[in-house]
């Protein structure tokens, strides 16, 4: 493993490696005695992306994030693909906000809900001027759903409503 | 930003690296550091499959968060939790 440090970056050196999941996923399944990983494959399907048309400063932004927020006085997600979704409106304080998730350690989420919903972040940009604006809501979901089919035909078309809903210039998304 | 190709770099620091040489292993670990009896294997039915029990029921972060949340009327819906089951819905 590379052990180039970060002040190492700064100063110009080797980027840091990204950590492996892919090959850490094989490994965990073939040491479980699964018969291999099956990855989703949309590569017959056309690339979503689009360029900006206009600046960042002027976009309004829609923040989606599958870090299993959810808002204090919502339902918390349950963990057994679950495939729900939770509507967060964007001026809902930091302290307000909590996670419900597997997957990951959640306590540097619990402390700061910004590493996984930069919800402060993204209001920061607007008030700088970096980002025209944030949609009056805020999408979120848990997402370590181990059915690909149940993902697709439940949790992506609950977001694509509320995403047209919105209307955004360009969506965020944070996946965790 | 309002070209492609144009970065910022944020002063951020991470506390180690040495979690990208097993990125799903937290969970191992943490089961590890614990005397108690091995997990219960509620994510998969293979033996020595140490992942992080799932669970069907909400898991709050607070007793707070979870009392806040009992008031939820079912009849209505929480408009902000789109498609959630009720808890006596019959399981398909």
């Amino acid at each position: 493993m590379n052990d180039v440090s970060v002040n190492e970056l700064r100063e110009g050196r080797s980027p840091l490696p990204p950590a492996d999941y892919i090959a850490e996923t094989r490994r965990l399944y073939d040491a479980l005695g699964y018969d291999g990983y099956r990855w989703a494959d949309h590569t017959d399907e056309p690339a979503a992306f689009q360029p900006l048309a206009k600046p960042l400063s002027a976009c309004r932004v829609l923040l989606v994030a599958s870090g299993g927020i959810y808002r204090h006085g919502q339902i918390a997600f349950h963990t057994k693909d679950d495939t729900s979704i939770r509507v967060i409106p964007t001026e809902t304080p930091s302290d307000e906000l909590r996670t419900a998730h597997f997957a990951y350690d959640q306590a540097d989420a619990r402390s700061d809900p910004n590493c996984v919903f930069p919800l402060d972040v993204l209001h920061d940009l607007v008030a700088d001027g970096e980002l025209g604006g944030l949609c009056d809501e805020a999408l979120t979901f848990m997402g370590g759903i181990y059915s690909t089919r149940r993902l697709e035909e439940d949790t992506i078309p609950r977001i694509l409503e509320r995403c047209r809903a919105q209307a955004p210039d360009l969506v965020l998304l944070v996946p965790v | 930003m309002t070209e492609p190709g144009s970065v910022h770099h944020l002063d951020l620091r991470y506390i180690d690296d040495d979690w990208k040489a097993a990125p799903l292993s937290w969970s191992r670990k943490r089961q590890n550091a614990k005397d108690s009896a091995p997990v219960a294997a509620a994510s998969g039915d293979k033996p020595g499959d140490t992942r992080t029990p799932r669970s069907a029921e909400p898991v709050y972060q607070t007793a707070d968060d979870a009392a806040a949340a009992a008031l939820v009327d079912w009849e209505t819906q929480c408009l902000a939790c789109i498609g959630l089951v009720p808890p006596d819905a019959p399981t398909p």
